[in-house]
């Protein structure tokens, strides 16, 4: 059930209805009406996943709890790894066994022994990567003493099932989202109007960015090897929005719908685009994954704090993760490289530059940032290293030189967009308009989008980030 | 929350009220499926030859160009996947029905059931010709509300030509569409390498469709009737840029078929017959292609009837 289906507009103003008319007298038959429809909405994907979900749900609820017992830091520590190995395993199995097998084939055959070892055809579950996160979290916090463990099965399973975020986040921490959990909640007029405008918004930038980008990205890439260097290279920067409009149009949405039902979610995207360094991106790109490995995997191998030369080392390996966590494959691997490499490289230059930044400065930082950035994404969109390598010769030839084969006002519009969020940097969100006194003018501001996403609606396409 | 829903309906009731006016529209409004499905009942008793197909017999073959009643039930994008439900709906009905002409077309063979694109032709099929694809879902709600089955803009589209035309039927009686003219804007090199393209799934696997075709000529056989298949022609410029392999696959998978009993495959693909100036595009005649290639198809069959 996409946020941008059918189904979606029917299930969720039931949800809506029976949540706040029907169940709103009582917390606890609140949350386990929302976490009926969270299992319903995952369902709606593969109701055997669900079985899955739910032992994840069951495992560290118990860890949690064992954790919290036990004074002894040993034993805490044992159940922590426990914890982890039972989480990263699952994940292990679902997204890279046949990763590993695949490699392990070809290591052995490089020493002439052909190893006799078959794939499987295993069906990724949905939005596994980022409950398994969450929960990895949880029971870190919990042996941390960030945070207490959560004794109510029910909320627990809220915790994780949460349907506006269960598929792709945000990657949600209990501290956070377990307070509101166990809240009483009242419905809020603002948050409300905002969750609209977030729905509206999120909407506009899958529907009309991202599946229109989509579908001009799909139709090059099929036949790349035909184009022009500088058709790849705008198509390359076409990609980029289509993969922000993706994500974050989804994490509009899922913010959208948990803020009508009185939550509030992690922002997940601050305007990446107008990222003025690496660094700088990934404080507003994917916020709640970066904010995770730096959490749970960058301090604890030291952060900075032990030496320039452990801190290139902790980059490298956050940046490897951050690849791989995206898919089992060598792209994702050389794109997390590339990320890091680039982090890195900033790290020394923001040393050796102690220039105050100037507007102009910051504008060419920008427009730098976007394109290398965009580059890199070519590793990320390829089915292989070869076909990314090619798709590289080709863009730098001559021909990149050349006039691109693709509609200018598309891009013009892209960046016209933009050019609006730059405008709106300061706000929550693009569609933060409540600056605007006159209801007049903002009403006709959303009759536009919805016009235009109904107008404009592409093809509809799969969020990217599913597969993750 | 009360100021919450009264604000909230003044966007939504204007949305109800679009979206049920856009419902008495699609529903109200005759189009190429109402109308061919009302008039393929109107042929029951003298259609002998019926054509099946996509565009390129629903804009090439016009039935008053054959000499015996025929009716052409083809429609845009309509694949064999429809052509067999179609066929098998009708075929008991007609009382004198000899001959059926099946197009293959670069893509027919190759083609996959359900294009995301096409899509959502299914929901016509089922809701105004009466077919049962099997394909939906009770739950899914388009199943219900033909306005929420197009893309927006396509239903915009729809409109305007209502408005501009009166009607939204495009095919006679006898379910051909008329193209006159060449349009100069779609049938040049550029565009017959983008259709082509377009065209090109990158897939050489028939056995799906082959099986298909080899169920309607079984079920020919068992009532004498005869089956041509017909490899529509094409432009020059869109020929050359399809993959020549496969199309020499296709032709030999046709030919293969042709060797069964009261099966006949005619090749035009790249027929001299057809010059540049026969086609309204890169791939589709125009009225006065498809009175040459009616008329060839017409020949083609008296031959082999006698």
């Amino acid at each position: 059930m996409l946020f941008n289906s059918l189904d979606f507009a029917i299930f969720f103003p039931i949800v809506f209805i029976c949540y706040w008319f029907v169940f709103n007298k009582n917390l606890q038959l609140q949350n386990l009406f929302l976490l009926a429809a969270s299992y319903f909405f995952y369902s709606c994907w593969d109701w055997r996943f669900l079985f899955l979900l739910l032992f994840s749900t069951v495992v560290n609820y118990c860890f949690g709890i064992a954790i919290n017992k036990r004074d002894a830091i040993k034993k805490r520590k044992l159940l922590l790894v426990i914890a982890i190995l039972i989480n990263a395993g699952i994940l292990a199995y679902f997204k890279y066994f046949n990763f590993f097998i695949e490699n392990l084939v070809d290591v052995v055959s490089i020493f002439g022994t052909k190893l006799n070892a078959s794939t499987f055809t295993i069906l990724l579950p949905i939005g596994i990567s980022f409950y398994t996160f969450q929960n990895i979290a949880y029971v870190t916090d919990v042996y941390r003493k960030h945070t207490i463990p959560i004794s109510d099965f029910l909320s627990f399973s809220l915790f994780i099932a949460f349907f506006p975020q269960v598929t792709s986040g945000p990657i949600e921490r209990a501290n956070h989202l377990m307070p509101q959990i166990n809240h009483n909640r009242i419905f809020n007029y603002p948050l409300a109007v905002d969750g609209m405008r977030m729905i509206l918004l999120g909407l506009f930038e899958k529907v009309v960015i991202a599946d229109n980008c989509g579908a001009v990205v799909t139709l090059i890439y099929d036949n790349f090897e035909q184009q022009s260097g500088s058709t790849l290279f705008w198509n390359a920067v076409i990609y980029s929005f289509q993969i922000y409009g993706d994500f974050s149009g989804y994490t509009h949405m899922a913010l959208g719908a948990a803020a009508l039902l009185g939550f509030r979610l992690f922002h997940n995207f601050n305007y990446p685009y107008l990222a003025i360094n690496i660094a700088d991106f990934w404080r507003r790109w994917h916020i709640s994954f970066s904010g995770w490995l730096r959490d749970y995997i960058y301090f604890p191998l030291g952060g900075s704090k032990k030496g320039r030369l452990i801190q290139v080392r902790n980059l490298a390996i956050v940046f490897v993760f951050s690849g791989i966590w995206h898919g089992a494959n060598w792209t994702f691997v050389i794109y997390g490289c590339i990320h890091a490499t680039l982090y890195i490289l900033y790290i020394f230059y923001k040393k050796w530059d102690t220039s105050p930044p100037t507007i102009i400065g910051n504008c060419i930082a920008m427009a730098g940032t976007f394109t290398v950035l965009t580059l890199a994404r070519v590793f990320f969109k390829a089915e292989s290293v070869d076909k990314a390598l090619e798709y590289f010769s080709i863009i730098f030839s001559t021909s990149l030189f050349t006039k691109p084969d693709l509609s200018r006002l598309m891009l013009l519009l892209l960046f016209g967009y933009l050019f609006l969020e730059w405008l709106q940097r300061d706000k929550k969100h693009l569609l933060d308009i409540s600056f605007i006194k006159q209801a007049s003018a903002r009403y006709l501001i959303y009759i536009a989008i919805f016009l235009s996403i109904l107008y404009f609606s592409g093809q509809s396409q799969s969020f990217v980030y599913f597969k993750f | 929350m009360r100021k919450f829903l009264i604000k909230l309906n003044y966007f939504l009731i204007p949305v109800v009220l679009g979206w049920l006016l856009l419902e008495i529209f699609y529903r109200a409004v005759p189009n190429n499926y109402t109308e061919k499905n009302k008039h393929i009942r109107g042929s029951y008793n003298d259609c002998q030859t019926l054509i099946l197909g996509n565009s390129h017999t629903f804009y090439g073959l016009n039935p008053d160009d054959f000499t015996a009643p025929a009716f052409n039930i083809s429609n845009v994008s309509q694949t064999l996947f429809y052509d067999k439900l179609l066929f098998e709906k009708h075929v008991d009905s007609f009382a004198v029905l000899k001959n059926i002409i099946i197009p293959i077309e670069y893509s027919s063979l190759s083609h996959s059931d359900f294009h995301p694109e096409l899509e959502w032709r299914k929901y016509f099929y089922e809701d105004q010709m009466d077919l049962d694809t099997q394909t939906i879902s009770d739950f899914d709600v388009k199943k219900y509300s033909l306005a929420l089955v197009p893309r927006f803009s396509l239903t915009i589209f729809s409109l305007r030509e209502y408005l501009k035309s009166g009607t939204l039927v495009e095919c006679s009686t006898k379910g051909w569409r008329r193209q006159n003219g060449v349009n100069e804007l779609y049938n040049n090199p550029k565009m017959a390498k983008i259709i082509a393209d377009k065209h090109e799934d990158g897939s050489v696997d028939f056995r799906k469709n082959v099986q298909r075709l080899k169920n309607i000529i079984a079920a020919c056989n068992k009532r004498g009737i005869t089956v041509v298949l017909v490899t529509m022609p094409v432009t020059s410029n869109y020929a050359a840029n399809v993959n020549q392999q496969k199309l020499a696959l296709i032709t030999k998978e046709c030919s293969q078929l042709a060797k069964i009993k009261n099966v006949y495959y005619l090749n035009l693909f790249q027929d001299s017959l057809f010059q540049d100036t026969d086609f309204y595009d890169t791939d589709h005649l125009n009225s006065g292609g498809a009175k040459k290639c009616s008329q060839l198809l017409d020949r083609f069959i008296k031959s082999i009837n006698n």
